[in-house]
Formats: C-alpha cells, sequence, structure tokens
C-alpha cells in the first residue's frame, strides 16, 4: 500500500479514528497493529522477518543489560551488530550473486531474494537502539509493544526518517490524543508532501529519465539541464515523502526527525550534509565517525580525513551494492575532507577580504549546488560507464558530433514549454513554502488567517495535486 | 457530567473533526462525480464483455490468451463463428476464470482455442508488469486478483483509483466532447486489428527481439509454472466434461525473438503442452517458427500486425480444418 493510494486514505483515516478511541497503553498496541498491518499489504513473509529480528533486537538488548562483565557485552553487541549487518548485505546483495545460481525459464535461484521494504531504515534504527544499550545512553526497552512498534512505525518504515530509539521511547511513553494545532499540522505536512512528490519530483522524472537512457545522444547545455532536475527531482521526492512521514507520525502523537533543512543553499559541503537526510547523516556521524575519530584520534588530519571519507563511502554504500553508490560516496568524502582541512584557511582568507567575503555569501552555495549535481549525476546513472559519458558529455566540445553546446530540444527531454514554466514555478513555490514554514511570522500569520482564505489554500492545492497526478511512481528513497 | 480538566481536550477535537468533515464534503462530491462518469467509459474488458453477451448464442469457437492472440487471430477469417476473447497481458490464471465463466454461456460453442507462448507458464499478471490489469478483470468480470493484499485495494472497486487524474482527463474529455472513447480499436469479434497502424522496423531487429526478451525473462519465474498448470489442467477438465474440443496454439514470433529464447525452458513448455494433449485428448497447433510469413507481417518481434495476423489465421484456419480431417 503506497502513501499516495486511496486505499492509504481510508486505512489513514480508519487508523486515525481507532486511535483517537484508543485509551492508556491500548494506543500503543493499536499503533503496533496498524504498523503491521500497513507492513503486511506489501509483502507477508517480509513481516514476518520484521517480526523475528525485533525479537531477537528486544532478547539481545536484555541479555546485554544482565551481563555483567564489559567483555561480554562487547561480545553481544559486536555478535548483534555483526548479525544485522549480515542481514543487510544477504538481502542487498543476493541480486549481485544470482547469476550464477541458474535456474530454469531464464531466472536464478536467488531470483526471488527482494530486499525487504524499509530494511536499511529499521536494521538501522535497531542498531542504533543496541549501541544506545550498550553505551548506556537508554535504558533496555521492557515493554515488547514499543519495542515492536520502534521498528515497525509504518509513517517512518518506507523511507525514514531515522529516528532515534530514545527520542522515540519517551514520545511514546507520554503519548497520549494528539492536540488538534498537532492534526491539523500534520495534515499540512501531507499536502506539502503530495504536492512536492506529485506536482514537482514526478514532473521532472521524465526529463531525468530521458537524459540518463543516452546521455551520449544530448548537448551539454541538455545535460546541465538534466543534472539540475535531477537535483530537484530526488530532493522534492524525498523530502516530500519526509514530510508525509512526518505528517502522519503527527496524527499519531509521534513528533519524527526532521530530515532537510533546505540543502541547496547551504554555504559549503559540511553544511549541505548537515542539511540533506539529517537523519542518515547524524545517525551515521553518532554510530560510526564518532568512533572512529575517537580512534584514529592519535593520527591528527589523517585520522579526520580517514573518519570522514569512510562515513561518506557509508552514506553511499547504504544505498545499495551499486559502483555508482560507492562513487558517489566516496566523491563527497573527498569533497568533505578538502572542505573540512581547507575551512580554517578559506575563513581566514575571506575574513581579510570583506568584498569577497561578500561574494561568497552567493557563491558558496552556487558551488556547493553544482557539486552536488555532478555527485548526483554519479549517484543517478545507470552504470559507471554511462556516468562517465555523461560527465564528460557535458563539457562543452567533448559532446557527440553533430551536437551543439547550447541546442535545447524540448522534444528530445520529453518536455513542453509549458510543463518547463509550471515544473519551475511549483519548485519555487515549494522552496518558499520551505522558507515561510521556518519563518514564525509567516507561520503565525497563515494559521490566524480567516478560514476560507485557508480552505481556499488548501483545495487550490488539491486541485493542482489532482490535476497534476499521472501514472503513480513510487518514491526513490522506498527502494533503499 | 465530565469533569472541567477534560473539556478543554474533548472540546477542539470535535470541533477539528466537524471542520474537517465539512472540509472533505465537497472533495467527496467531486469524487463520487468523477467516479460515475468515469464508469460510463467503455475499455476492451467492458467492450468485450458486452459483445460475448450479445454474440453468445452465435460463438462456436472461443479464443482466448494474451496480446499475441489479441492482435494476431482474426475470428472473421476463422471458419464458424469464433470470438477473440483475448486480451493484452492476459496470464493463464485469466484465461480459466474467463474460460469458467464464459463456456457455460455459450450453447454453440465446440471450440476453445488456448494460446501457449515462451512466457506463458512462467508469468502471472500481479507479478509481471501491468499488474493494474487485474483490477479491470475485477471490475468488469468480477474476477478477483490471485492475493488477497490486492483485493484491498481501492483500485477493485474505485475506477478514479484505478485510471489516476490524467487518464481519467482524457477519458472524460471524450465524454465531455460527446464523442465516444475507444481505447482500442476492437472489431465486432474482439480482435485488436487498427486500420492503418504505423509499422517500427526497430521493433523486430536483434536490438528490439532482445529488449522484449530482456523485460520477459525479468518477470518469467519456473516458481509459477505449478500454479499455471492447475489452471491449463482445470481448462482442459472443463472443456472435456463439456465435450468441447480445446486446442493448444502457439502464435508466431519473428526469427530475432526465437533465437534469443532460453531453449531448454522452450523444450519443457512444449513437453508440459504435449503432456495435456495426451491426458485431455487435445490438439497443438505450434506455429512459433512460421516460414510463411514476413518481416512485414510483424508489429514487432512477438506479435503480428493487422496484415499478418490476415495471413497468419488463413494458416490456422487451415491447420485447423486439416487436422480436423485426420
Amino acid at each position: 500500500m503506497s502513501f499516495i493510494s486511496l486505499e492509504f486514505a481510508v486505512f489513514l483515516a480508519l487508523g486515525a479514528l481507532v486511535f483517537q478511541l484508543a485509551r492508556g497503553p491500548w494506543r500503543r498496541l493499536v499503533l503496533l497493529l496498524l504498523s503491521y498491518a500497513f507492513y503486511l499489504t506489501w509483502n507477508p513473509r517480509q513481516a514476518v522477518l520484521l517480526l523475528g529480528i525485533t525479537v531477537a533486537v528486544y532478547y539481545t538488548a536484555k541479555s546485554m543489560e544482565k551481563t555483567a562483565s564489559a567483555r561480554g557485552r562487547l561480545g553481544f553487541i559486536a555478535l548483534a551488530v555483526a548479525g544485522l549487518l549480515l542481514v543487510l548485505v544477504f538481502f542487498k546483495c543476493a541480486g549481485l550473486f544470482a547469476r550464477y545460481f541458474p535456474g530454469r525459464a531464464g531466472g536464478n535461484v536467488l531470483a526471488d531474494v527482494v530486499a525487504p521494504i524499509g530494511l536499511s531504515y529499521y536494521l538501522f534504527k535497531l542498531m542504533g537502539y543496541l549501541l544506545d544499550v550498550y553505551w548506556e545512553k537508554i535504558p533496555v526497552q521492557r515493554s515488547f509493544v514499543s519495542m515492536a512498534l520502534y521498528p515497525a512505525f509504518f509513517p517512518q518504515i518506507l523511507s525514514g526518517p531515522i529516528q532515534r530509539a530514545g527520542d522515540f521511547f519517551t514520545q511514546l511513553e507520554k503519548i497520549g490524543n494528539p492536540l488538534p494545532d498537532d492534526i491539523v499540522t500534520g495534515l499540512r505536512r501531507i499536502l506539502f508532501g503530495l504536492f512536492k512528490k506529485v506536482v514537482v519530483a514526478d514532473h521532472l522524472s521524465a526529463m531525468v529519465d530521458a537524459v540518463h537512457a543516452n546521455p551520449a545522444g544530448y548537448s551539454p547545455l541538455e545535460l546541465l539541464f538534466g543534472g539540475y532536475c535531477f537535483a530537484f527531482q530526488i530532493y522534492a521526492d524525498f523530502s516530500g515523502v519526509t514530510d508525509i512521514a512526518i505528517g502522519i507520525g503527527l496524527l499519531f502523537g509521534i513528533k519524527g526527525p526532521e530530515n532537510f533543512n533546505m540543502p541547496f543553499f547551504a554555504r559549503n559541503i559540511q553544511e549541505f550534509w548537515r542539511r540533506w537526510h539529517m537523519s542518515l547523516t547524524s545517525w551515521l556521524t553518532d554510530y560510526l565517525f564518532m568512533p572512529l575519530r575517537f580512534s584514529l584520534r592519535g593520527l591528527g588530519a589523517v585520522g579526520l580525513s580517514i573518519a570522514i571519507f569512510v562515513t561518506m563511502l557509508a552514506v553511499g554504500i547504504w544505498h545499495g551494492p551499486r559502483i555508482t553508490y560507492a562513487v558517489f560516496g566516496a566523491l563527497n568524502g573527498f569533497y568533505m575532507v578538502v572542505s573540512a582541512l581547507t575551512l580554517k584557511k578559506r575563513n581566514d582568507y575571506f575574513q581579510k577580504r570583506p568584498l569577497l567575503a561578500r561574494l561568497r555569501v552567493f557563491a558558496g552555495p552556487l558551488l556547493t549546488f553544482h557539486l552536488m549535481v555532478v555527485a548526483l549525476i554519479l549517484f543517478r546513472a545507470n552504470s559507471l560507464p554511462s556516468a562517465w559519458v555523461y560527465l564528460t558529455h557535458i563539457i562543452p566540445g567533448f559532446q557527440s558530433a553533430g551536437i551543439s553546446t547550447f541546442r535545447f530540444d524540448r522534444a528530445l527531454l520529453h518536455t513542453r514549454q509549458v510543463a518547463l514554466l509550471l515544473a519551475g514555478l511549483s519548485y519555487a513555490a515549494m522552496e518558499s513554502v520551505n522558507w515561510a514554514s521556518r519563518q514564525n511570522v509567516w507561520a503565525a500569520r497563515f494559521s490566524s488567517a480567516p478560514w476560507f482564505v485557508r480552505w481556499t489554500a488548501y483545495y487550490v492545492v488539491i486541485l493542482i495535486i489532482a490535476c497534476s497526478a499521472q501514472e503513480t511512481r513510487t518514491f526513490i528513497y522506498a527502494q533503499f | 457530567m465530565p469533569s472541567s480538566k477534560q473539556l478543554p481536550a474533548h472540546r477542539p477535537i470535535s470541533r477539528l473533526a466537524v471542520r474537517l468533515l465539512l472540509f472533505s464534503l465537497p472533495i467527496l462530491l467531486v469524487c463520487a462525480a468523477l467516479e460515475f462518469r468515469a464508469r460510463q467509459v467503455p475499455n476492451s474488458y467492458s467492450v468485450k464483455r458486452r459483445q460475448v453477451e450479445l454474440l453468445a448464442n452465435d460463438i462456436d469457437t472461443l479464443i482466448i490468451g494474451s496480446s499475441s492472440g489479441y492482435y494476431g487471430i482474426v475470428p472473421k477469417h476463422l471458419s464458424g463463428f469464433a470470438y477473440n476473447l483475448a486480451d493484452a497481458g492476459e496470464t493463464l490464471y485469466y484465461d480459466d476464470a474467463l474460460a469458467t465463466k464464459v463456456v457455460p454461456k455459450l450453447p454453440r460453442l465446440k471450440r476453445v482455442l488456448v494460446q501457449i507462448q515462451y512466457i506463458s507458464l512462467y508469468i502471472t499478471v500481479e507479478d509481471g508488469p501491468e499488474p493494474w490489469r487485474m483490477y479491470y478483470y475485477q471490475q468488469e468480470w468480477g474476477i478477483p486478483p490471485v492475493k488477497l493484499g490486492d483485493r484491498l485495494d481501492a483500485r477493485m472497486f474505485s475506477r478514479v483509483a484505478l485510471n489516476g487524474a490524467a487518464s481519467l482527463g482524457k477519458a472524460l474529455g471524450g465524454l465531455v466532447r460527446r464523442e465516444p472513447y475507444v481505447p482500442d480499436p476492437i472489431d465486432d469479434r474482439g480482435w485488436w486489428g487498427p486500420a492503418n497502424e504505423e509499422i517500427d522496423p526497430e521493433a523486430i531487429n536483434p536490438a528490439g527481439a532482445k529488449a522484449t526478451l530482456d523485460r520477459h525473462h525479468l518477470y518469467m519465474k519456473a516458481a509459477l509454472e505449478p500454479e499455471n498448470l492447475v489452471y491449463l489442467e482445470h481448462i482442459a477438465s472443463l472443456l472435456r466434461g463439456r465435450n468441447i474440443e480445446l486446442v493448444f496454439v502457439t502464435m508466431p514470433v519473428w526469427h530475432t525473438y526465437s533465437d534469443g529464447m532460453n531453449k531448454e525452458t522452450w523444450a519443457h513448455t512444449q513437453t508440459v503442452v504435449e503432456g495435456l494433449c495426451k491426458k485431455y485428448n487435445a490438439r497443438y497447433l505450434n506455429f512459433l517458427v512460421c516460414p510463411q510469413l514476413q518481416a512485414g507481417d510483424f508489429k514487432d518481434a512477438d506479435h503480428l500486425n493487422p496484415q499478418g495476423a490476415v495471413k497468419f489465421t488463413e494458416l490456422l484456419d487451415a491447420a485447423l480444418a486439416h487436422s480436423e480431417g485426420k
């Protein structure tokens, strides 16, 4: 059951109603049942796997708590994390080895091994929980219902955000009927998420698919445009599903962590990664970067560089066993290392040159955005050779023979002038709302506007979404 | 009487609920109107259902199968009164379910042609490239999807949910302009036959055929064979019980397609079909490689174009008469 479907709307409405009627600890049970009911609609066997892993983690944490010796606890955590990583690697990499197990009908033995929906998200949640218990940051969760709800919480299981166990359990303990204001905020977030996905992201996908299918057939200008389009598409798509997840969570009294903070306005790469997929990067910072940084502290700048690079490589590989994801991570690792090692010198340089410093305010975000466009071309490419063709042909003079540098053929890009205009306007509208929602004055003004003004705005957005809806496309980050 | 502490918590939520209902009302009304209009838009399933109902007393030969049969067998060029009930993407589960529904309603039915292609035994609609088709079978024929999860899908009941806004807009546009919206050029015997179809030479070249085969291999799963065999056996026993002749037919493909097929898989399929023929006294006409057809007779590597369909149907008719004579 997709978030963008009529049956999900009915499921959500009924679920929210039942949750409103439930009292006390029953609320948690209702949420758990709703979460598993939602997950079962995707694949019942995968729900059994989720439950099995949850049971294993629940008892591992309890056993770890009872173990007095430090070595014993270390053994438990090492085994548990290795086990969870093994599950992740098995399901993510089964397809790579499928060709070695041929079967009849052009198929193979491992062909049916499909990575369970949301595997990366719930395994990272559970790993984080175990590590927090091991480091005694949080107590062991006694209630199995709460424990089972944490990885399975249905708004977050498809595409995150990766909420920390401590935050989730604290909210769960105090869970009551959500306040009307939270419900309204939640519904607004859902609507905004739908707008991002259906109106912005889905309408950019045709152009992105076209240029990546045959990059050699496009001009440098068209490829550059395709690169921009993918950056905007993945941002609208992923932040859209995050908005929907946070919005749904609010309907059930759980506030999920934010995942994006207008990343394309970041002044440098480090800031970009503090604003993009924030729940994953903060997870990796706490559970990978910090321990690495600590253990390599004796190596100084080299240790810092290694810790940064490995963390960014992990960000890339987290998406799946594809070379393009690994190279995406490595390239970002390179950006980050260079940025981290030169930051102080750059700051000193600009401090002495106020005029250039003013220019930096604009040039910084522009440069960061373009660095990320290059990285995202690698991320989206169908293969590494295809990415190479894309990145070489984007350079004027290196395009295929007979194609001019500034050719911009809308037919080849599978778009029309009106569609481009609407895509641009809707993206601008999206970022404007993003900005306005962060300014308390604007948010308050909208909330205190007369009801007919607000309702008209909502109806207009719903109408735009309904008119823009095309063949339903899954959320890009639901595959991870 | 509720305590004063409870009042602030309950009052706003009930007020919000009323507001939400009021807000949703216009949306629900628009959806209901759209659903009403959308149900008046015909599709290949509704067209065929109505035609079968109308022609029930005349049909003596029924064709069931997927797109190869839908495009490639012209009922008017077969002896007797044939009807083509095949549809694009149709799998053996739906062949069986349709036969079960339709056969008892055709009093003059003497023969059923069941199409067997390279992919037939190893594919299902729900795991194939066009799972949305199963909702049409439910809405038009009352045939439920195999999986329970699919039976809970809103597309089972709602045409708005099934079509989506964009395709719905096109269909409704036709209604507003008072022009009939016909999804496929279907003739009055269920055959798909556009008058002037553009031929894409790329589609039958090795690259085009490979792309088709790659797509087929992606969805073919050996594990689906037992399930599909059950459906075939059910069709065979249904027809034997009614003394109706069963003929398995393999439609022609261009050599670029047959060259790329997994030989072992295809040999296995043929063995299975021949086994069924022996068990149920059925016939098997295998036209996979058909030298009488040229490249210009194909729409793509595994489908005939209208001209090829006429040519092939005449060959099929002769083969049916010939083997009948034997």
